[in-house]
């Protein structure tokens, strides 16, 4: 492709170089820009050298979120091969699989002796079924209404009845939260208060899987640190350093020389941690004790040897979680934007209410925030280890299994060839005798389906469900299927994981709050320089 | 009564009025062919009686049963397949996965394997390039693959819609050859040319389209000889 620009002699400068000439504003403006984006090199630099392994966990994290990011991407990508649309509601089916995901969890519920809500693992798999059915009927329903009648239409009528749809989903996610208040009617209702009182307000997941790491059962540490379950289970920071003063005090009678080594890094490992630095997994409130205790302990065996040090470390974490709690205070929580997109403005009572309800979950935020904050310090503890869970394997291994399974049923069915005959020609595939509406019924299907298994790995991965959502998750799968190639369904495969992984460490080494600007830039670069995707292929190849 | 018959039907474009009260019919074991100029509404005939389009006026009838209620792919398990104009081969799948998919709406899964051999035995080409994707296929070899992709399902009535489109003259005669062949093996044909002299060679009966209407009728000698078309299809005067 030989466009030239300008033929006049030496100044030929034809399309694709052009486009290379537009990356140096895009560097630029990244250079510029950043800085406040947290791209803080000496800190990153920092990071890295107090603990290489650091990049390995980020890289774990990110595979375990790229893997739930991956499974959303296919169902951009399904719908998109086979009728040219960006089905913008897609993430929002997703947020209604994670909702579901949570009410198939709740009858399951029960208290842990530390006080937490758990629910067993068998109930999580069975969990799946329901989630992906009802989703898949979801996005069944939703090409029947939206999108089906518009096939023919403009692609930008279709784009914009899926927006609506998309609006519409985000309302239904608000809403079923007010079933919640079903929970004090009957005790057969009790399962119900998983959804609490505020409809906006981040719901928790029982905890389905520990955080224990699983190297550590299978290459136990010289230094044992399996003192769980001493400290109080208690969402709260004081609690926090109350536990944290208490292990101290404890351990100052033990004695304990074996493990100074170790303990001994921990004040060091404390202060390179900037502040900001949240993992990327928002993890479920109720989890923070084994952490709080696995440090309270760590802080006590230092306590042995530099007394003075961890007293400086303590106060300095009690300094960080203030400052943590401002900067929960500032974030957007979903909240303020449901405040003023969905609640009518006339009615004062209902204004208080929500009121109320904002100050609740600031609050809980915050709290969320700060706990993020204390899962890395185990990581201290056992720095240079890197931390593989269950969590981990299972969402990565449900992902692989949907994923091959997928590929097996397009490549090798009667349906799959049908799936992909439709997407490459709809109406050579109609003289074939294949019934379209019946095709794109079952790849609808499919993707919702996949959103729902979406929803309970988020569950039980990151373990927490709010309304909005499904506006990230589908932008980061979004551009994951548009990163891979749209249409092509192990590009979508490799996108999602290129983006769990960039995403990942965009969360560790830059920001939190700048990670989705970071995909929009990927997203945006991605179209400029290679609108096809990493895997694309020409048209009328896709699928 | 008539293999395939239709009687009046009117086929819109929105507004554009494209096919206005065609009748003909097509009796078993019969090749008939449809000649007419550039958008004269041949095309616009067979993805009519295909139930791509739907008409609004008029009825198709397939052994006196009613089409135009049924969608396209009921009117394939009824017997009715096609090789469509620009062939519409599946770029992305291979010549194995595009005949397969011409055998959609059989229930009779055994013989599929058989049919396929017997494909392959009609054009040899196809089968060194089993393992080929159909967008790499040549024009010629992506003819064939539509005919042989029509004939997978085993039609009563298989529609041709200019298969001689694009084709080096040898190719053409050879393609007409398996045309006879197979119509003597027992498939009806409704075939639509451009290619006057060579449909109408090989047609039992052919119509004349003009304008979305049908205006002339006869043998495929009796066209062969008729002055008019002589002087607008064939060439002389
Ligand atoms: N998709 C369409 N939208 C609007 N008008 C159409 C469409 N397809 C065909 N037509 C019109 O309908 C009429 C018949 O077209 P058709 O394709 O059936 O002609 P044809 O006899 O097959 O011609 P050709 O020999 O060139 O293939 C033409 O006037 C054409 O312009
Ligand atoms: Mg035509």
């Amino acid at each position: 492709m030989q466009q030239t620009l300008s033929n006049t002699g030496r100044f030929r400068i034809n399309r694709k170089q052009l486009r290379w000439l537009l990356a140096l504003p895009i560097i630029y403006i990244v250079l510029l820009l950043g800085q406040p984006a947290g791209l803080d090199l000496v800190r990153i630099v920092e990071t890295i050298r107090s603990d290489p392994s650091i990049i390995l966990q980020q890289l774990i994290i990110g595979l375990s979120n790229g893997a739930i990011i991956a499974i959303i991407a296919l169902g951009y990508t399904l719908v998109y091969g086979i009728i040219e649309l960006v089905n913008f509601a897609h993430g929002d089916v997703f947020m209604l699989g994670t909702f579901i995901s949570l009410l198939a969890l709740a009858p399951f519920i029960y208290l842990t002796p530390e006080g937490g809500q758990a629910a067993p693992w068998w109930a999580a798999l069975l969990g799946f079924i329901p989630a992906m059915a009802i989703c898949a009927l979801i996005n069944v329903a939703i090409e029947r209404v939206a999108y089906r009648r518009l096939r023919n239409a403009p692609r930008i009528v279709a784009l914009i009845s899926a927006i609506g749809m998309s609006f519409i989903l985000q309302n239904i996610g608000l809403q079923l939260a007010s079933f919640g208040k079903l929970a004090t009617v009957s005790p057969q209702l009790q399962w119900l208060s998983v959804l609490g009182t505020n409809n906006a307000a981040p719901k928790s997941f029982p905890t389905v899987l520990t955080n224990d790491n699983l190297l550590d059962l299978l290459f136990p540490p010289q230094a044992a640190t399996t003192a769980e379950g001493e400290a109080e289970a208690e969402p709260d920071v004081q609690a926090t350093m109350n536990a944290i003063i208490e292990a101290t005090l404890a351990a100052s009678v033990e004695e304990s020389p074996a493990e100074s080594v170790l303990a001994e890094e921990t004040p060091a490992e404390e202060e390179a941690m900037p502040p900001g630095t949240e993992e990327a997994t928002p993890e479920p409130m109720l989890e923070a004790t084994p952490e709080v205790t696995t440090e309270g302990e760590a802080m006590a065996e230092a306590v042995e040897e530099q007394p003075a040090e961890v007293e400086g470390a303590i106060e300095e974490a009690q300094a960080e979680a203030t400052m943590l709690t401002e900067e929960a205070t500032e974030e957007p929580t979903p909240i303020e934007e449901a405040g003023d997109e969905t609640m009518p403005a006339d009615e004062s009572e209902q204004a208080e209410e929500d009121a109320m309800a904002d100050l609740i979950a600031t609050v809980q935020a915050e709290q969320a925030v700060m706990e993020e904050e204390l899962v890395p310090a185990e990581d201290v503890v056992a720095a240079g280890r890197i931390r593989i869970t269950l969590k981990d394997v299972l969402v990565i291994s449900v992902a692989v299994i949907l994923m091959v399974a997928l590929r097996w049923f397009v490549q090798n069915t009667r349906l799959g060839k049908a799936m992909r005959a439709t997407a490459q020609n709809r109406d050579a595939a109609r003289i074939m005798g294949i019934d379209i509406d019946r095709i794109i019924a079952l790849t609808f299907a499919i993707g919702g389906a996949l959103a729902g298994a979406a929803g309970m790995m988020t569950g039980i991965y990151n373990g927490t469900a709010v309304f909005t959502m499904g506006f990230t998750a589908g932008l980061r799968a979004f551009t994951a299927a548009v990163l891979g190639g749209i249409g092509n369904i192990t590009g979508a495969a490799l996108g999602g994981i290129l983006i769990g992984i960039l995403a990942a460490f965009s969360d560790q080494f830059f920001s939190v709050r700048w990670t989705n600007a970071w995909v929009f830039l990927i997203l945006v670069v991605v179209l400029i320089f290679r609108p096809t995707g990493l895997l694309g292929q020409e048209v009328g190849e896709k699928a | 009564m008539p293999l395939l018959e239709l009687k009046d039907v009117h086929t819109y474009y929105g507004n554009i009025h494209a096919l206005k009260g065609v009748s003909f019919s097509v009796e078993e074991g019969e090749i008939v062919t449809l000649i007419g100029s550039n958008g004269a509404g041949k095309t616009t005939t067979l993805r009519t009686i295909q139930g791509l389009l739907k008409p609004r006026q008029g009825s198709i009838k397939l052994r006196g049963e009613e089409l135009t209620r049924l969608a396209s792919h009921e009117i394939v398990a009824r017997g009715v397949s096609q090789s469509p104009e620009g062939r519409l081969i599946f770029p992305a799948m291979t010549v194995l996965e595009n005949l397969e998919l011409g055998a959609y709406q059989r229930k009779d899964r055994e013989n599929i394997k058989k049919d396929i051999e017997y494909v392959f035995s009609l054009f040899p080409r196809l089968k060194e390039r089993m393992y080929q994707r159909g967008g790499t296929l040549s024009g010629g070899e992506q003819q064939m693959l539509a005919i042989g992709r029509a004939l997978m399902a085993r039609p009563r009535v298989m529609l041709l819609d200019e298969p001689s489109m694009g084709l080096a003259p040898i190719l053409v005669d050879q393609i007409f050859e398996i045309i006879k062949t197979l119509n003597q093996q027992g498939t009806t044909i409704l075939l639509v040319e451009q290619n006057a002299r060579l449909a109408l060679r090989i047609a039992n009966r052919g119509y004349v389209l003009e304008t979305g209407e049908v205006v002339l009728t006869g043998s495929g000698a009796e066209l062969l000889n008729n002055p008019a078309v002589k002087a607008a299809y064939l060439g002389e005067h």
